[in-house]
């Protein structure tokens, strides 16, 4: 049997954990057995997990754990496997999932698989993670009569397939002061900033050839007439020239407008692990043989300094 | 206050990278070596808070000899002591890691009591496993928070801001604790040439681990699918904005 803990939000799973639902069931053909689920602080998902082939519901809604507390939900979750066995414990790779699953390992002396993308299950397990920032896969072999997998986001697109029906259980772990030593005290809901990089069809990215935060000053324009957001590289958040919030790269925002437009930018494997998902990529380089150009299906080689202007010319006279 | 950031040399691979003719490891012979962002900034935040409260900040790595390099820059930013476990072996995988720097930091405690902060980078830029620093707490039997973006302390309390996906969590915690920070909660600085200078007296303690066996074994690294493009270039300068809205249009984006 293979266990999935979902996140949810009033009820209804997130995106990640939707995927992690789809991701079990590939891993049920291997395994064989049913998918179960746990979740804290809601009765109201079975009729959604049934539609995402979960036959079997463990509810967890004690007070005390309605808000997110890692080592206290890490202890809960232990206790349910102690109790029921599953082969493996899958949970969406998100801060949370990944942050509550390395807890269960240490609770049970268990190693943890972070960010999995492929499983081949046999005698030995194979498995298959994103490492480098998605640049590389890592092939680790585990030999554990539980597997603790969280699984990459994006890895596989959520999909339904429904079972017939999804018992629900409700599960009361037993737990002591300390466990809720770090608990979330209270959540600022983020407020929709209209334009924002990761909601964009259009991103502008500038990295070291912008120069300086007034370099900036040509990408706003252009972002303005084109309704894009502007974001810069590592190196531009690093020297003050750009907030950190504007990062586009494997530690600041993860992109995937229909059309990136990066500036300047050479193309660190850092900078691509957060632009890889746009659908195209045009480059305006000064160097022919920058490394952006080899994941780029457009260039024009030249200053971004003197190309922009003529680009905002140009559309402005078309 | 005293605060331990441990970090991980890692080779600056640039814009591709090589693999090492096992596949076990980065080809690493012409590359220079860095450590990640995020470390970057909990270098950064030890400095600010030794600075501010007084007391001492240590930076600790595992890693081959060469990692001392790593140690010295941030020890020329402004970190006080260094550290260096000392392993021929660059694959330890999390528990491994986390294993040895436990055992380490009980002696470092011993000797010259507890550390009121420790603090890691959220994942490591090479493996990402971001195992290490709530590996460490639990065997501390101390609270951790993973990939946080604000850190501010209020006597024994560590006052505590993470982003998620729709929002960002507020904790208060108490002190000791174990945090692995997100690169943006600060800026980091350069080290200075005299920082530079004096860093070089700085004596670093030469620790030799071993790792011990776990449940999970590294196999080798795998290309992802090859991504590699072949740009259409639309021109020069600024005569190819003609094609450039061209292309515009094309993606009906204009």
């Amino acid at each position: 049997m293979i266990l999935v803990f979902v996140e949810h939000r009033d009820g209804q799973p997130d995106i990640p954990s939707l995927q992690t639902l789809s991701f079990a069931r590939t891993l049920a053909a291997q395994t064989g057995g049913n998918i179960e689920a746990v979740a804290f602080g809601s009765d109201s998902l079975a009729d959604i997990l049934r539609d995402y082939g979960v036959s079997r519901y463990h509810s967890i809604t004690d007070d005390q754990l309605v808000a997110y507390a890692s080592e206290a939900w890490a202890v809960s979750l232990k206790q349910l496997t102690d109790s029921i066995s599953p082969k493996v414990l899958l949970a969406p790779g998100s801060i949370r999932g990944n942050e509550v699953m390395v807890y269960v390992g240490a609770l049970s002396s268990l190693s943890v698989v972070t960010n999995v993308c492929q499983v081949n299950a046999g005698n030995e397990w194979r498995i298959t993670r994103t490492s480098w920032g998605g640049g590389l896969f890592e092939k680790v072999l585990i030999d554990q009569d539980l597997a603790l997998l969280t699984l990459s986001t994006n890895t596989v697109e959520a999909s339904e397939s429904a079972v017939d029906s999804c018992d629900i259980v409700s599960f009361t772990p037993a737990l002591e002061k300390k466990h809720f030593r770090a608990q979330v005290k209270s959540v600022e809901r983020s407020v929709d900033e209209g334009m924002s990089l990761k909601t964009a069809s259009i991103v502008i990215g500038g990295g070291r050839g912008v120069g300086s935060g007034e370099g900036f000053g040509v990408l706003e324009e252009l972002g303005e007439i084109l309704k894009a957001a502007v974001g810069g590289s590592r190196v531009t958040t690093n020297n003050g020239w750009r907030a950190h919030k504007h990062q586009i790269g494997l530690t600041g925002n993860h992109i995937s407008p229909k059309l990136y437009i990066a500036c300047g930018i050479s193309g660190a494997i850092q900078h691509m692990a957060g632009c890889k998902n746009s659908e195209n990529i045009l480059v305006i380089n000064t160097d022919e043989n920058a490394p952006m150009l080899s994941h780029a299906d457009y260039g024009v080689i030249g200053d971004l300094h003197e190309v922009i202007p003529a680009i905002i010319e140009e559309i402005k006279n078309s | 206050m005293n605060v331990l950031v441990c970090i991980k040399q890692i080779p600056d691979v640039g814009g591709t990278i090589k693999l090492s003719d096992d596949d076990r490891d980065i080809d690493s012979r012409n590359l220079g070596f860095t450590i990640s962002p995020h470390e970057e900034c909990a270098v950064e935040q030890a400095i600010q808070l030794v600075k501010k409260e007084g007391g001492s900040a240590t930076v600790l790595t595992l890693g081959i000899a060469d990692s001392e390099k790593q140690l010295r820059d941030s020890l020329a930013r402004g970190m006080n002591k260094g550290v260096l476990l000392h392993t021929d072996n660059n694959n330890w995988n999390a528990n491994q890691t986390a294993q040895a720097i436990t055992d380490t930091i009980k002696e470092l405690e011993t000797d010259n009591g507890i550390f009121d902060l420790i603090l890691f980078g959220s994942e490591s830029a090479d493996r990402g496993n971001g195992q290490v620093g709530i590996l460490v707490a639990h065997a501390l039997d101390r609270p951790s928070v993973n990939g946080i973006n604000g850190l501010e302390i209020a006597g024994d309390m560590a006052l505590v801001k993470r982003d998620i996906d729709d929002g960002t969590e507020n904790y208060e915690l108490d002190l000791p604790a174990v945090f692995a920070v997100k690169d943006g909660m600060n800026l980091p600085r350069s080290a200075s040439l005299r920082g530079t200078v004096m860093a070089k007296k700085i004596p670093i303690q030469f620790i030799d681990v071993e790792p011990d066996d776990t449940g999970i074994a590294f196999l080798k690294f795998e290309r992802t699918p090859e991504q590699s493009k072949q740009a259409v270039v639309l021109g020069r300068g600024p005569e190819a904005a003609a094609n450039v809205v061209q292309v515009l249009k094309t993606l009906e984006l204009v």
